[in-house]
């Protein structure tokens, strides 16, 4: 797991951040076409351009900040799984299952946790209301508001993004990835052990 | 089967590349880079084809510089098209044209109107530049009765600029209000509360 933490900082996240900035642009365009989103790289860090308008003069248009590292910290957490796994798998099987892994199943987490991360930040700057310690601009986006409970409801979805998804998604998708794994840890080795700790125990038991 | 998911695909693959919202934020980073004769003319071209987000863009262009008679009426003529599609900017800031003929009592209230309708859809700058409008008598006859129930709306729905007037009318007894330092003083702490900047 340290090996993986160390590769995902220094080799993996500096590429991840600008390489998925297109997938996220696509998916951004995909729900919020009414918003013409685009993604600007900088750094480690993404900025949504929109042309949703601020109500200030001359008019500029709302631009949102991102920052993804955290998100692709999932990688990581998915990778060192996978790679301390027991077991007999085979290395090749073990590489097919680390890259099957990391683009099918992380990667559209990874874009999931983004998104609702970024709707929670659209609906602050168009709600203009404060919310889990983000805080919208002063100025107001010529925008209607959500009502109270779909703006509510994005912040559940930001917590669950932001919260539960990075940790969570990794460790369901190894175990999917490792399911004899776990059948045989589970099955053959804890609940093995059950009928042998209950014998010990009427043993003791009779013996006193 | 693979044909159908292949088609199914397709379709969403365009659908995310949609050109008119795209090639709408070209013209503004064109804009913003000086290049103003070039996105207006992509301006026209986005909005001629009803693209509403395009034609309250260009209405806004023809609202800034100097404005004369001919620019305020194209640029209402863009702003009336988007806003009949629904466009928020569109319907605030042709009800702010209509509010600004002062000699034109129908423009008048109908420009009201349609700030009352945008209030109504939850739009804050819209219940703000109400009680502003009724209070200074801008467009509207000042109804300092009218002003304070915006004000008031305003302000429960969090609006800066509103909890600020409302703590010094009580503070000053201003807006029919007696003077009540202590309604002035949990308007305040609200403020205070409020995590927003003093910039606006």
């Amino acid at each position: 797991m340290p090996a993986a933490l160390v590769v995902w900082w220094f080799l993996a996240a500096p590429l991840l951040v600008p390489g998925m900035a297109p997938a996220f642009a696509w998916l951004l365009q995909l729900i919020w076409p009414q918003w013409g989103p685009a993604v600007e790289v900088n750094g480690n860090a993404w900025l949504v351009v929109t042309t949703l308008p601020l109500l200030e003069q001359p008019l500029q248009s709302a631009a949102i900040p991102l920052g993804p590292r955290r998100f692709t910290a999932a990688f990581a957490l998915f990778w060192g799984l996978v790679l301390a796994t027991p077991g007999d798998l085979p290395l090749r099987r073990r590489l097919r299952q680390l890259l099957a892994g990391s683009v099918l199943g992380i990667l559209p987490l990874v874009l999931l946790m983004a998104l609702l991360a970024f709707h929670f930040q659209l609906a602050v700057v168009i709600n203009h209301q404060p919310a889990l310690t983000v805080t919208p601009p002063s100025v107001h986006v010529l925008a209607l508001p959500y009502p109270g409970w779909q703006f509510h409801l994005i912040g559940v979805g930001r917590q669950l993004g932001v919260l539960v998804l990075p940790t969570l998604g990794p460790v369901l998708m190894w175990a999917v990835l490792n399911r004899r794994f776990i059948r045989a840890m589970i099955f053959t080795g804890l609940l093995s052990r059950l009928p042998a700790a209950a014998g010990e125990l009427d043993h003791r038991d009779g013996r006193a | 089967m693979s044909r159908g998911l292949l088609i199914g695909l397709t379709v969403v693959v365009l659908a995310g590349c949609d050109a008119a919202p795209q090639d709408l934020r070209r013209a503004l980073a064109m804009l913003h880079n000086d290049q103003g004769a070039a996105a207006f003319t992509q301006l026209q071209d986005l909005a001629a084809t009803g693209y509403a987000p395009a034609q309250f863009r260009l209405g806004m262009l023809y609202l800034q510089g100097e404005v004369n008679a001919e620019r305020r009426t194209l640029a209402e003529r863009w702003l009336m098209r988007a806003a009949a599609q629904g466009d928020v900017g569109a319907r605030y800031y042709r009800a702010l044209l209509w509010l600004s003929r002062r000699r034109d009592a129908d423009a008048v209230d109908a420009g009201a109107q349609a700030l009352e309708r945008l209030a109504a859809d939850g739009f804050r700058p819209a219940t703000l530049r109400l009680a502003q409008a009724y209070e200074a008598g801008d467009g509207v006859q000042p109804d300092v009765a009218q002003a304070l129930s915006w004000y008031e709306q305003a302000a429960a729905q969090g609006e800066r600029r509103a909890i600020e007037r409302l703590a010094t009318a009580y503070q000053n007894g201003e807006l029919g209000l007696e003077r009540d330092a202590a309604l002035a003083q949990r308007w305040r702490r609200q403020l205070a509360r409020e995590p927003f900047s003093l910039s606006d």
